[in-house]
């Protein structure tokens, strides 16, 4: 594993931005590849990202000059694969692909009682690209969003994630492969806050950062200044989140999910508990998780923060009641 | 009175074991003879023989033996004297002490014991003897190779106050873990400042096992080291056997920072005037007055210059 | 896949008589990660946990443990001198009762240091130095050192379980329980104390419990435990919120918070 250069990897070019690109620019998203590449690395030593390194890690080599790279769709060399995956199978560019997936709950519980929370659900989300989910209540746009992220097992069809230079499969990915794919590419914020005692909420939201090889107190302060942004007040950021109030727990949830810069971030109702500012500062993040290169999915009810952050809508039709019965496939247990 | 004084040294006059056993055998016709030389007969002795063998070829292991029936009920040093009656042959000169004096009734019952069933010598003189059989002290005459000593003890297994199953000590000597054994020390130290066990310490014998001692003060635990004679414990309830062969390590346990200390005394031994021994303290009179004598009594005996005294012999 | 278990148990069967402890269980910890095995009791956890440990030798099966020097260990093949010191150094075992895993006859401190007197340190003071800092991690005040445990409240006799445990950094720690009995403020309290020694020793852990709550919390993967055979494993959010298996989905909804 020799130095890394620029001129190896291809930059992960934005759908809809110029083909010609200023420089300052390419820079500035070699810098990004090259510091989630370090991280990537550092997780696939097999042992905890080494907690002396700092997290923003000036790149091995400069970028070479002059270099500019060409429009998507042309290789100006062979892409180097990851060691032991399989080819890619996602498109330059493309960081999350959903194809024909399905989701059916069984509750044994009650019946069995069949739930199809999702059918046949197929799109593409690209880099620097904000997706929105909609559809009417219950049909389904949360449990796409856990789909995604591994939290829900898929009943039948596929989604492919983009891990550094190649993609994986969550229908072949193992548990501790998704850890990984959490770790690196993929980025949640829920709906709601879990709550861990006697946490205030700064140490909450530099655990990421932390998790990621981040010394503590830089990640400390990354979170402070996030949390600020978010308007919540150093005084509170002291406290465990169990007394704050919905608001302020979903600023902490935010804050969490947005320290660190995930390539890949699901995002559920961000803005639900919030007021006009805090909802512009959460548009303004979203801007610049783009702007950085990152690809967003999300749920968005407020039609002002949709029309400001969506790059494209996905709509999900309820499932039609009697319409021809799918059969869950077998169960996707490890 | 019987005034076998050519034989029995420091004997008291009247009521002696000899004399019970010389009017039974008068009375049987038989005399003494009516016992096995030694009490024990010779396939015991050859058992425990053998569990001596392997004791000294094991250097600190208990070995267990089979028992006897003795006619002296446990706690009275039935390990020691079936040890001794084991070994003990025509020709041994055979000196008792208990805590140290070869005058206190147990010393004396359990020397006329053997005395009366072997018809051996026996002494006062340490350097005469050429088996000791002793309770809680090593005498402080050096002693030479060629000197068995035979201790009695009362509980052979180090680790009992912390572990009271015999599995797991077995278990944990076989093993060589012997943490336990440090507990006990860090225990002290935490408690008192300084390792506070004053007789029957734990020492490592060999490198290998760790042994009681029996409970002879720690001020006798560096003489064990490379002896030059054989050491021989007997636990008669607990029916275990174990020694220490000439020249063998004993290292008594500590800590590095809170090394094996022996204790010492301000005064000198109040008859003798010796320093380096270990001394009793007596209370003399109702005034609470007390004086310091050496706890061997042999020791104070004798004075340099003068060759070795027995007891009974000369003023003391 | 990154690198190589540390623990891997095969088809560990456990018969008790006619019942059976388990059945069939299979398990992998990889290093920094905890696994919680779940269910109610009498579905083996215990049992699994006991034979991983090498205190219980199973009917049928195998536990291949890789030391520090990246050798793999047959548990239970080893001599038993080797197994025993393992279970000191490299492996901690937490009991669910605080004294069975104890020894309430001496100090807290020794308790804490019997592990390294075991080791061979034969140094007082750096010993009883040791066992303080424990004590200051596990969040037991410095002058409680020389009581006995007798006198501990049950949170701090687990506390002093744990330091006892961790006092030599072992690579895998075996919790059973650890949370049972104790009260909800109490708990909530060693929950964190493990999370952060989880995280700052990087830890591998398997948990065995019955509160989802912990095992939420806790772990990343999760298995699930039925008359002694696994019935469903994965991610631990996974199995909690897209349970699958009947019992399963039983089991999260009778909990009131997981």
């Amino acid at each position: 594993m020799g130095p890394i250069r620029t001129g190896d990897r291809k930059p992960i070019v934005p759908r809809h931005e110029s083909q010609n690109l200023e420089k300052r620019q390419v820079e500035a998203m070699n810098l990004e590849i090259m510091r989630r590449e370090s991280m990537r690395l550092k997780y696939s030593n097999n042992d905890r990202p080494d907690a002396g390194l700092p997290c923003r890690r000036p790149p091995i080599v400069r970028p070479a000059a002059g270099n500019v790279p060409s429009p998507m769709g042309e290789a100006t060399e062979a892409v180097p694969t990851l060691a032991a995956s399989p080819s890619p199978r996602l498109g330059p560019g493309e960081m999350v692909r959903v194809g024909s997936l399905s989701k059916t709950f069984v509750l044994h519980l009650s019946g069995p009682a069949i739930l199809r929370a999702l059918e046949d659900v197929s799109f593409t989300v690209h880099s620097g690209e904000c997706l929105a989910v909609t559809g009417p209540s219950g049909s389904g746009k949360s449990s796409l969003l856990r789909c995604v992220y591994g939290n829900y097992l898929p009943s039948s069809g596929e989604i492919l994630i983009r891990d550094g230079l190649g993609a994986v499969s969550l229908r072949e990915a193992g548990p501790r492969d998704i850890l990984g794919l959490r770790l690196r590419s993929l980025g949640y914020v829920s709906q709601f806050l879990r709550v861990i005692p006697r946490v205030s909420a700064l140490e909450v939201v530099a655990e990421p950062l932390v998790a990621r090889g981040c010394p503590p107190d830089i990640a400390r302060a990354e979170a402070s200044e996030l949390l600020g942004r978010l308007h919540v007040p150093r005084r509170l950021q002291a406290l465990p989140p169990a007394t704050f109030s919905g608001g302020e727990r979903q600023r902490v949830n935010l804050a969490r999910g947005l320290v660190w810069p995930a390539p890949i971030l699901l995002l559920d109702e961000p803005t639900a508990s919030l007021d006009q500012a805090n909802k512009m500062v959460v548009c303004e993040l979203i801007r610049e998780a783009k702007k950085r290169g990152a690809a967003v999915i999300g749920v968005f009810h407020d039609r002002e923060v949709l029309s400001l952050v969506s790059d494209a809508i996905h709509d999900l039709r309820p499932p039609l009641p009697g319409g021809p019965p799918r059969p869950p496939s077998g169960g996707q247990e490890d | 009175m019987n005034e076998d004084k050519g034989r029995a040294a420091g004997l008291e006059p009247g009521g002696s074991i000899s004399e019970i056993l010389g009017r039974r055998g008068r009375e049987d016709g038989e005399g003494a003879k009516a016992y096995n030389f030694a009490y024990l007969d010779e396939d015991t002795k050859r058992e425990i023989r053998r569990a001596l063998l392997k004791a000294v070829a094991i250097p600190g292991y208990q070995v267990p033996f089979a028992g006897r029936e003795m006619p002296m009920p446990y706690g009275w040093g039935t390990g020691g004297i079936q040890v001794t009656s084991s070994i003990i042959g025509p020709g041994d000169v055979l000196k008792v002490i208990d805590q140290g004096s070869d005058d206190t009734t147990n010393a004396v019952s359990i020397r006329a014991f053997h005395q009366a069933l072997t018809g051996v010598a026996t002494t006062t003189v340490t350097g005469r003897a050429s088996i000791i059989q002793t309770r809680h002290r090593i005498p402080e005459t050096p002693l030479k190779e060629g000197q068995i000593m035979v201790y009695q003890v009362p509980l052979p297994e180090p680790m009992r106050p912390l572990e009271p199953s015999e599995l797991e000590t077995r278990t944990l000597h076989a093993l060589m873990e012997y943490g336990t054994m440090y507990l006990r020390l860090y225990e002290d130290v935490a408690k008192h400042g300084e390792i506070a066990i004053s007789y029957d310490y734990p020492a490592m014998v060999a490198g290998r096992y760790a042994m009681s001692p029996s409970p002879i003060p720690r001020f006798d635990n560096p003489k064990l080291d490379r002896s030059p004679a054989l050491h021989l414990f007997g636990a008669g309830r607990e029916r275990r056997v174990y020694a220490v062969p000439p020249h063998t390590s004993v290292r008594s346990l500590d800590f590095s920072d809170h090394p094996f200390a022996v204790q010492s005394w301000d005064q000198a031994c109040a008859i003798c005037g010796a320093t380096d021994s270990y001394l009793d303290e007596i209370v003399v009179d109702d005034q609470g007055g007390r004086m310091f004598v050496c706890s061997d009594s042999d020791h104070c005996r004798q004075r340099p210059g003068r060759g070795p005294v027995e007891a009974g012999q000369g003023k003391t | 896949m990154n690198g190589r278990p540390l623990l891997a148990a095969s088809r560990i069967t456990h018969l008790y008589g006619p019942t059976a402890g388990c059945l069939d269980v299979s398990l992998e910890v990889f290093p920094g990660e905890i696994l919680a095995l779940v269910g109610e009791s009498g579905s083996g956890k215990t049992t699994v946990l006991k034979a991983i440990s090498g205190q219980l030798r199973p009917s049928a099966g195998q536990v291949i443990y890789r030391d520090g020097q990246g050798r793999d260990l047959d548990i239970h093949g080893l001599p038993e001198g080797h197994r025993r010191l393992l279970l000191r150094t490299e492996l901690g075992f937490v009991h669910q009762n605080p004294s069975d895993g104890l020894n309430m006859a001496v100090s807290a401190g020794a308790n804490i240091a019997d592990r390294l007197l075991s080791g061979g340190d034969r140094c007082y003071g750096r010993v009883r130095s040791k066992a303080l800092g424990w004590l200051a991690r596990v969040e037991i005040a410095q002058d409680r050192l020389d009581d006995r445990p007798g006198h501990y409240s049950g949170g701090m006799l687990q506390r002093l379980q744990i330091a006892r445990n961790l006092v030599t950094a072992p690579r895998l720690v075996l919790l059973d329980e650890p949370t049972g009995g104790l009260d909800v403020s109490v708990q909530a309290r060693l929950l964190d104390l493990i999370r952060g020694l989880a995280v700052s020793l990087n830890l591998a852990a398997i948990l065995v419990t019955h509160d989802l709550a912990v095992a939420r919390l806790l772990s990343q993967r999760l298995m699930v435990m039925k008359g002694g055979r696994v019935i469903e494993s994965g991610l631990t959010d996974q199995v909690l919120d897209d349970p699958h298996e009947p019992y399963t989905q039983l089991l999260v909804s009778s909990t009131l918070d997981a």
